[in-house]
């Protein structure tokens, strides 16, 4: 029981929230929703990265059929997802194997690799879509003064 | 995260599938020499299934893992996915899924001796049966992830 404690015992401390909120208040939640969702996309995207990397060696086929696709999603829970072999339908017989071929996994494994990663990217990828989209508001803003 | 833990992790599930009485009671014995364990394996039986007799199904091959960091400050810890195959050649997917629900009840948040890890938990991921290309085999695909922690 003691190591199942140490395991879990881990706390993460967000400074700032506030401020976000308070920005995301004044920016529209719209904005903060269209940021999200593209956050989610560029994730999907990388994670497309990955698996493509993975099976470029053997087959280019089947890595050019990977691609990341929205999904339509509720508005405060987007959804992108990473779709595998619709032009290349031995996608699945690669991960698993059949039975005169050896599975050569390419999804878990890719999927495992980013996982570590994923808090950070997800945060990365916010924080850089934010920051343009402020950049935006602000030329804007200024383009609207000169007028 | 070391390569010892995933051997012997991969040595306590072979064990505990070996030694599941209902997963026994469904397989034959090993195809392997000396071997009077039940059939389940490391290395698969054939590079080729179709070239294997009838009586030889259903059998179960351990398949490949992943390992990822999860250590702590003070102890050294790895998550693990393992991925079990179990194959049949019984006319639908009846029996290949009875495979899999015994692999699930003899893994799936029960306790697991693993030498010198801690097991924290293994819990089922991911399910699935597919019909093999060659039109005789059922291929049953079942997924677990792992939390380990060194003694």
């Amino acid at each position: 029981m003691a190591a199942r404690r140490i395991a879990f015992q881990t706390s993460m401390e967000l400074t700032g929230m506030e401020e976000l909120g308070e920005q995301f208040t004044t920016n529209g939640p719209r904005e903060a929703r269209n940021i999200a969702r593209a956050a989610v996309h560029a994730l999907a995207g990388r994670a497309r990265d990955v698996l493509k990397r993975r099976v470029a060696k053997r087959s280019k086929a089947l890595a050019k059929s990977i691609k990341a696709v929205r999904r339509r999603g509720k508005p405060d829970f987007p959804i992108s997802e990473v779709r595998v072999g619709h032009d290349a339908p031995y996608g699945l017989m690669l991960e698993f194997g059949t039975s005169d071929t050896r599975a050569q996994p390419y999804i878990v494994p890719g999927v495992e690799e980013l996982r570590p990663q994923m808090a950070q990217h997800y945060r990365d990828e916010f924080g850089a879509k934010y920051e343009k989209a402020m950049a935006r508001k602000a030329k804007a803003a200024a383009k609207a003064q000169k007028l | 995260m070391s390569g010892a833990a995933s051997v012997a992790i991969q040595q306590a599930i072979f064990t505990k599938l070996r030694a599941d009485a209902p997963l026994g009671a469904m397989l034959p014995t090993s195809l392997f020499d000396g071997d009077v364990g039940k059939a389940v394996y490391d290395r698969p039986p054939a590079s080729n299934y179709s070239e294997l007799a009838v009586g030889v199904f259903p059998f179960v091959v351990i398949g490949d893992d992943t390992a990822a960091e999860f250590d702590t400050d003070d102890s050294e810890g790895q998550e693990t996915t393992v991925t079990i195959h179990a194959w049949s050649r019984y006319p639908g997917k009846k029996e290949v899924k009875q495979v899999l629900d015994a692999i699930y009840n003899a893994l799936h948040n029960k306790s697991l001796t693993v030498t010198g890890q801690i097991v924290i938990f293994i819990f089922f991921e991911f399910m699935e049966t597919i019909a093999d290309p060659d039109g005789l085999t059922q291929h049953g695909v079942i997924r677990f992830r792992l939390l380990t922690q060194g003694t």
